[in-house]
């Protein structure tokens, strides 16, 4: 019976499960930093961001090389931020001052900073497999994967509060409002430009320390490692969304971070189950297609079912 | 209160879609005005209000309001002296926010937005309040998203938000063309009775006549990107529109496409 065999499964193989599920969690939340950054700027603003692409290594490359030269890991993490938000920044002014198309706008963005994370590193790849990390200095007597688990869910619940205050003020609603509708904004005095400016600049910011975070998590650094994460970030954004609801902001937001997490989980079950590693980045493609094209195809099946009636 | 003087607008210049939208239009508003604007489709009435509003800028001429040179200002910053409803339910509120959240963001209309938190207690009863001079019933629904509501009151909420912050002028552009008969009245009664009790200075484009001659103290007439005539409010209120059919023909010498307006 396939449920007895599960279960026995289960219980012989009790400590690698929890193990398991540990990190699949840990790495949901330090990957939901980069969720929400893509939920700001896809959701939000109404923009297809490919700055991210570029904004996560440059988080990984700016963390990891501090890191090197002797920096605390909580600095490093706090000047990644920086480093994204000004890649940000570049991408807004390319969109809203000079009227490039935001995605083309990112895209620029994007291969300029591979260059640039060459440059911060020296090199491809940077280890950093004896150095101190956030997850190392502050062990509070648990193992390495718990620590991961306890740092990353602090670090997210900060942020995820930061974020629920900031787009309750004046300025924050004043954000969400410009991608809803840049007309009324406009009408009600605000620059909407100004506005895109900040948007990009928060979210590349928190991109960048998912980026820092998953280097030290990983134990290094490499310049390859932005390939395809806008399409993780959208599959965390569209998980939780279908799965969680989208009632409020503060709901979107938890949808978002429960979502990276979920699909983690996804990634993880899919691995269990024998498919190559190298078939990861074709899978989650074809599941953000998917997900993306449900509301056609979910309007024509009802089409479809109503004719045959 | 709104000066303008010998704006021109040209549509693609140079290209064969080149369009003279706007010809040395000259409108002065004293304080108080409440003008209604007629005339057929292509006469320059929209082109006239989105030049004010500065959704683009005009080629010559300049534009007052309250005597400072508004002319080179960007679409943002004349949102401090006006306020605006659009022909479209759906430009003037954001959607997917709360009503209360739209109120917030109209109650600060020309302040540089801040750290604050957008809605306080006070300023949720003060919206309240607000509401309830509509009589829609959106008094007990703060946390709807907008996008929940009606056309009409969405139309109804959007005027609430043009005129809540005390504009210097308030624009209004076909603002219920959109809406069906009964809830164009409503909305254009409610309109009236706001501009009446706050002695807004209003520019009304309107499509159909008998609104024009009903609401306001002045109508002006456009053809062909100029204004072809304007009625002060001692003419306007013996006016029928036969006289206003008659005039046209007479000042236009020609017959009014009475296809591009409602006559009754």
């Amino acid at each position: 019976m396939l449920s007895h065999s599960l279960r026995s499964f289960v219980i012989s193989n009790r400590r690698y499960i929890m193990d398991l599920v540990i990190a699949t969690v840990s790495q949901g939340l330090l990957w939901a930093l980069l969720a929400i950054g893509v939920y700001l700027t896809f959701r939000v603003l109404d923009i297809a961001d490919l700055t991210v692409e570029g904004s996560f290594p440059l988080g990984a490359a700016t963390a990891a090389t501090l890191i090197v030269a002797g920096s605390h890991p909580l600095v490093a993490i706090i000047a990644a931020c920086v480093a994204g938000m000004l890649a940000g920044v570049i991408t807004g002014i390319l969109c809203t001052k000079f009227k490039i198309p935001a995605l083309l706008a990112g895209i620029l963005t994007m291969i300029a900073l591979y260059s640039v994370n060459l440059r911060i590193m020296g090199k491809a790849n940077l280890p950093l497999l004896q150095q101190d990390t956030i997850f190392t200095i502050w062990n509070l007597g648990m193992d390495k994967m718990m620590t991961t688990l306890a740092i990353g869910a602090v670090i997210v619940l900060v942020v995820a509060m930061l974020n629920y205050w900031f787009f309750g003020t004046e300025l924050g609603t004043a954000v969400r409002a410009t991608g809803f509708n840049p007309h009324m904004i406009r009408a009600n005095g605000i620059n909407t430009d100004n506005m895109i400016v900040l948007g990009l600049l928060l979210s590349n910011g928190l991109v960048a320390i998912s980026g820092a975070l998953v280097a030290q998590s990983n134990g290094f650094a490499d310049v390859g490692m932005g390939v395809g994460t806008i399409v993780i970030g959208l599959a965390s954004v569209i998980i939780g969304e279908v799965l969680f609801g989208t009632r409020s902001f503060k709901n979107c937001l938890i949808s978002v971070i429960l979502g990276s997490i979920v699909y983690r989980a996804v990634i993880a079950i899919v691995l269990q189950m024998g498919m190559p590693p190298n078939d990861l980045k074709l899978f989650t493609a074809i599941l953000v297609a998917l997900a993306l094209s449900m509301p056609l195809l979910q309007a024509r099946w009802n089409k479809i079912r109503k004719g045959g009636r | 209160m709104l000066h303008i003087e010998k704006i021109s607008k040209t549509f693609n210049p140079g290209t064969v879609t080149e369009k003279l939208a706007l010809h040395n239009v000259n409108l002065h508003l004293a304080p108080g005005d409440f003008v209604t604007v007629i005339g057929g489709n292509g006469a320059g009435k929209s082109t006239l209000m989105n030049s004010i509003a500065g959704t683009y800028p005009v080629d010559e001429g300049c534009i007052t309001i309250a005597g400072t040179d508004i002319t080179k200002w960007p679409e943002h910053k004349r949102a401090k002296y006006i306020g605006r409803v659009f022909q479209d339910p759906m430009m003037g509120t954001a959607a997917g926010m709360m009503i209360e959240e739209n109120l917030a963001i109209a109650a600060r209309r020309g302040k540089s937005p801040t750290l604050k938190w957008s809605s306080s207690a006070d300023s949720r009863q003060h919206f309240r309040e607000l509401l309830k001079g509509l009589n829609l019933g959106l008094e007990d629904r703060l946390e709807s998203k907008v996008g929940l509501l009606s056309g009409g009151q969405r139309q109804a909420l959007t005027l609430l938000m043009a005129t809540m912050a005390q504009p210097k002028l308030l624009l209004l552009d076909e603002h219920t063309a959109a809406l069906d008969p009964k809830t164009a009245e409503k909305v254009l009664s409610l309109t009236d009775k706001i501009i009446k009790q706050q002695k807004l200075t209003t520019l009304m484009i309107t499509h159909n006549m008998r609104d024009a001659l009903k609401y306001g103290n002045r109508l002006i007439m456009m053809y062909e990107g100029h204004i072809l005539f304007d009625i002060d409010s001692e003419k306007k209120k013996n006016l029928g529109i036969k006289d206003l059919l008659d005039m046209f023909e007479q000042a236009a010498g020609s017959e009014l496409n009475s296809d591009s307006l409602l006559l009754s």
